[in-house]
Formats: structure tokens, sequence, C-alpha cells
């Protein structure tokens, strides 16, 4: 039982996310831990949650940020469901400029944080996955209390529900590219010499 | 001027000695604060105190439990040893005179 590891690809996360110098000390403490205390006293499943909770709380600068990323969504989404309008371009441009600085921040400070580009791609991409999911379940929390004749018609006009649902989704991996760019501008950029460009 | 949690990081790390490390202080901050703490938490204090030159830092050999990963073994320096008296003096001082009754201890 010692010997048993802890889920890897938990493991893995928190080495993409800890800052470079970090990587080994931080996820060895976690393990004996995990292997010496937690897991002799605890079912897999229970000792394993353990664990995923632990990595989860390193991580709660990608829950926050996918928080703002959902909240500016959803905003939007409910801007145009509640307020419609027939042009969209300058919502969409003020948006879309928004969202792109928010993800050159997320970014950016990661890459800052850990001194490293990987985890400066990886949380970007971990927070749209995040707000990807938030976005849906608010979205489907209006929609379910507010929906009128009005609203499915204003719904319609700006896109549908499909796509509302599904942009979140689809913003992933151009936004992860985005979040690479800040990432990559901060790493270049940084005041104090980065120790590790993966 | 040093936070609670933070004296309880700096307080662990000298109680330890010679054993201060993540998982260790981690085990002696939940024991001093009885209350569930995250490794997380453990680690961002220690990487702020370390920054802020009240901690120093040095790498130990890896066990098999660990998977051969190293141990990082933190030290308290002069700095931090000051702001750990200069915080201790701050609560005494906050105390002196009073007498505690029922309900405050």
């Amino acid at each position: 039982m010692m010997s048993d590891p802890p889920p890897v690809w938990a493991d893995a996360w928190l080495r993409l996310l800890l800052p470079a110098r970090d990587v080994d000390t931080v996820s060895g403490d976690l393990m004996e831990e995990y292997r010496e205390n937690v897991r002799p006293t605890r079912s897999r499943l229970a000792a394993d949650t353990w664990y995923v909770q632990q990595v989860s709380r390193f991580a709660w600068r990608i829950w926050a940020w996918g928080l703002v990323l959902a909240a500016l969504y959803v905003s939007r989404m409910a801007y145009d469901w509640f307020v419609p309008t027939s042009n969209f371009a300058p919502r969409a441009e003020v948006t879309t400029l928004i969202m792109i600085s928010t993800l050159l921040v997320v970014g950016a400070s990661s890459t800052l944080r850990t001194r490293s580009i990987r985890a400066g791609v990886i949380s970007t991409a971990s927070a749209l996955i995040v707000s990807a999911v938030l976005s849906a379940m608010a979205l489907a929390f209006i929609y379910m209390n507010w929906r009128s004749p009005a609203m499915l018609a204003a719904i319609q006009g700006s896109g549908g529900l499909t796509e509302a649902f599904t942009m979140p989704i689809i913003m992933i991996i151009p936004g992860t590219i985005v979040g690479a760019i800040g990432a990559t501008i901060a790493w270049f950029r940084s005041p104090s010499k980065p120790r590790s460009t993966d | 001027m040093l936070g609670v949690f933070e004296q309880a990081v700096l307080l662990a790390v000298v109680r330890l000695g010679e054993e201060a490390y993540g998982r260790a202080i981690l085990i002696e901050v939940q024991e001093r604060l009885q209350r569930d703490v995250s490794a997380g938490a453990i680690q961002a204090t220690l990487a702020r105190l370390e920054q802020k030159g009240l901690l120093d830092s040095r790498l130990g050999p890896g066990t098999e439990i660990r998977a051969g990963r190293p141990r990082r073994f933190y030290r308290i320096g002069p700095a931090g040893s000051r702001a750990l008296n200069e915080a201790h003096g701050a609560v005494s001082s906050l105390w002196r005179g009073f007498r505690p009754r029922k309900g405050y201890a």
C-alpha cells in the first residue's frame, strides 16, 4: 500500500503548475504525505480525492480566472438576451478586446509567478475549461428562470442557443493560443531572469 | 508585521530545526493550529517568507517514498528571528495587564 502512487494525471498537473524550483520538492512532499499518512488510513478513492483536493488548492488561481472569464462571457450573453440589438459589432469588439486582454494577463501572470511558459499555457487552458463549465451552468440557469418569447427571439437574433453554449468550448483552443502569447511576452520581459524555458 | 499564519509557519521551522521541510512543517502547523491546512497554503507562505529574506532554504536528498524527489529544508534567518521577536512583543504588549476571565482564556 505504501508504494501506491497518487493519481498520475493529478501529479502531472501539479508538476505543470508549480514554479520550476518547487516541482520536485513540493510534489515529493505531497507524495510522501499521501503514501505515509493518507493512503494507509483511507480507501483508494478517498485517498485519491484528498490528493486531487490538495492539487486543486494549488490551482486556486485557475478557478479564480475561470470565474472571471465565465463572468465576462455570461455578462455579454445576458446583455444580448435581455437588451437585444440588431448591430452586434460594437458589443463584439468590446467583448473580444476584454477577453483577449484577460487571456493575455492569465498567461502572463502565471508565467511571471512560475517562470515557466508551459505553466502559463496550461493555466490558460485550464481556466478556459473551468470557464466553459461555469458559463454553461450560468446560461442554463438564466435560460430556465427568465425564458420568455422576447428572450427566445433575442437568443435567435444573437446566434441561437447552441452557439451560446458551444462558444466557450470553441474558445478553448484560440484562447489558449492567446494565453501562450501572453506567457511568451511575460517570459521575455520578466524583470528577473527566468529559470526555465519549458 | 507578520500575520498569524506566517508566525505559525516560522515557529514550525524553528521548532523542527534540522528537520524543517515542507511536509513536516505542514504537519506541525496543523497540530498547532488544530485545523486542516492545505499544502498549497504552506508552500505559498514559505515562498513568501523566503522572498522577504526571513527564511533560507537548501535542498536535501530524496527518499524512496518520495520517488527520489528531493526535500527542501528551511532555516530561519536573522531577519526572521527579529520578525518573530517583534510579533511576540506586539502580542505580549496587547495582553499585558489584562487578567484572563472565564470565556477569554
